[in-house]
């Protein structure tokens, strides 16, 4: 049962991503879509140590070459920081959620969304006048859960 | 990054080494026109064919017969690259006169002046119109054509060399070289093209070099320890 975690204040500069514990280095986008009907996608994109972009399924793939570093918030700074964890299996029903090392009860979807921008990596004739192998994409953050209150409405927040 | 420092390198010679050829005498050599073309082989300078007083290798031509009048000296003195032969100091021939005087009126003042060559001494009608290209036509007559002529920051590099032309009276009429708009069009497009490479390796380069820092700064480098962001 892997474990990944999310810890950050909102913003893209100080996110950091946990996967068992251990914080990755080198993400490029994260994609989570939860919902109780069944969709369970789960998908990290990141740069290995061989500098080879990896696109792997969370819960289900092995993360090879992927980068990890030590803890880059200390525990003041973790203070200010809002952390979104994810254990599962790779299904549904085998998925806790927690918020702040709290369980969270009455999920009906967690989506997020975080992708780095693209820096663009030229070369040739085409980059020397300005063309580009990668159009630059803008940074996305988008980080939301739906709670099912007791009265049945549903209750959207911002994870960060 | 070297594939581009390569070509921008490259770029840079092919500019530099296509400024620093003399042009004119390229239009010169494919002839056509009345002035600045060739007139079959009557031309001796800087002819394809290497015979020429400027480029080429050296030979001794006979001289052409002339009716012109000879001083009685017989001075074999020279100075500078003074012509051996009459025409021989480079320009285009003309037919006439008239090609030219039609085209630019009628000089300003007309000199004759005495060139000594290795032959003898040739009668010049230096014909002077008051612009610029009156001092490189002397500078042309006297041989003496410096490196610096043929390099674009250089107001001789625009000019073309002297026209002339055979007087009925013998005496061979010289005018000066004209603008060539032509020349000064193709500069411009090669030092503009070199700036434009120059300016679009900049350009790229420093935003390139912001979208790293920027990278860098905001997120994280693969290699930085204990880093506050996963993402790079």
């Amino acid at each position: 049962m892997a474990e990944f975690s999310i810890e950050g204040n909102g913003r893209l500069e100080k996110t950091a991503i946990y996967y068992n514990g251990e914080q990755l280095d080198g993400v490029k986008e994260i994609f989570l879509n939860l919902d109780e009907n069944g969709a369970f996608d789960a998908i990290i994109m990141y740069m290995g140590t061989d500098d080879k972009p990896y696109t792997k399924n969370i819960f289900v793939d092995y993360l090879e070459n992927v980068r990890t570093e030590p803890p880059g918030f200390t525990d003041d700074e973790a203070r200010s920081l809002s952390l979104f964890t994810v254990i599962s299996e790779g299904d549904l029903a085998q998925t806790t959620i927690l918020r702040n090392n709290e369980e969270q009860f009455g999920v009906v979807s967690v989506y997020v969304h975080i992708k780095a921008p693209n820096v663009p990596q030229g070369g040739g004739l085409r980059a020397f006048f300005g063309g580009q192998k990668e159009i630059p994409d803008h940074p996305e953050f988008k980080a939301e859960i739906v709670y099912r209150e007791d009265n049945g409405d549903l209750t959207t927040e911002g994870l960060f | 990054m070297k594939p581009r420092r390569t070509l921008a390198v490259l770029a840079l010679v092919v500019a530099m080494f296509t400024m620093v050829l003399p042009l004119d005498s390229l239009a010169q050599r494919r002839g056509g026109g009345s002035f600045g073309g060739s007139r079959g082989g009557s031309r001796s300078f800087s002819s394809p064919r290497g015979g020429g007083s400027f480029g080429g290798s050296r030979r001794s031509a006979p001289s052409r017969p002339s009716t012109a009048p000879r001083s009685g000296s017989g001075s074999t003195s020279r100075y500078g690259n003074a012509p051996t032969q009459r025409n021989s100091f480079g320009g285009s021939r003309m037919g006439s006169s008239s090609d030219y005087t039609s085209r630019y009126g009628t000089p300003r003042a007309s000199t004759r002046q005495a060139v000594p060559g290795a032959t003898g001494t040739t009668n010049y009608t230096v014909n002077r119109y008051g612009g610029m290209g009156d001092g490189f036509m002397m500078g042309y007559m006297m041989g003496s054509i410096p490196w610096y002529w043929s390099m674009p920051f250089h107001p001789a590099y625009y000019y073309s060399r002297p026209y002339t032309a055979m007087n009925p009276d013998g005496t061979t009429a010289i005018y000066p070289g004209t603008f060539q708009w032509g020349t000064l069009f193709f500069t411009l497009l090669l030092i503009g093209g070199v700036l434009f490479i120059v300016y679009v390796w900049m350009k790229n380069r420093r935003r390139r070099r912001l979208g790293y820092t920027s990278g860098s700064s905001s997120y994280d480098d693969g290699n930085d320890v204990g880093a506050k962001s996963s993402f790079m």
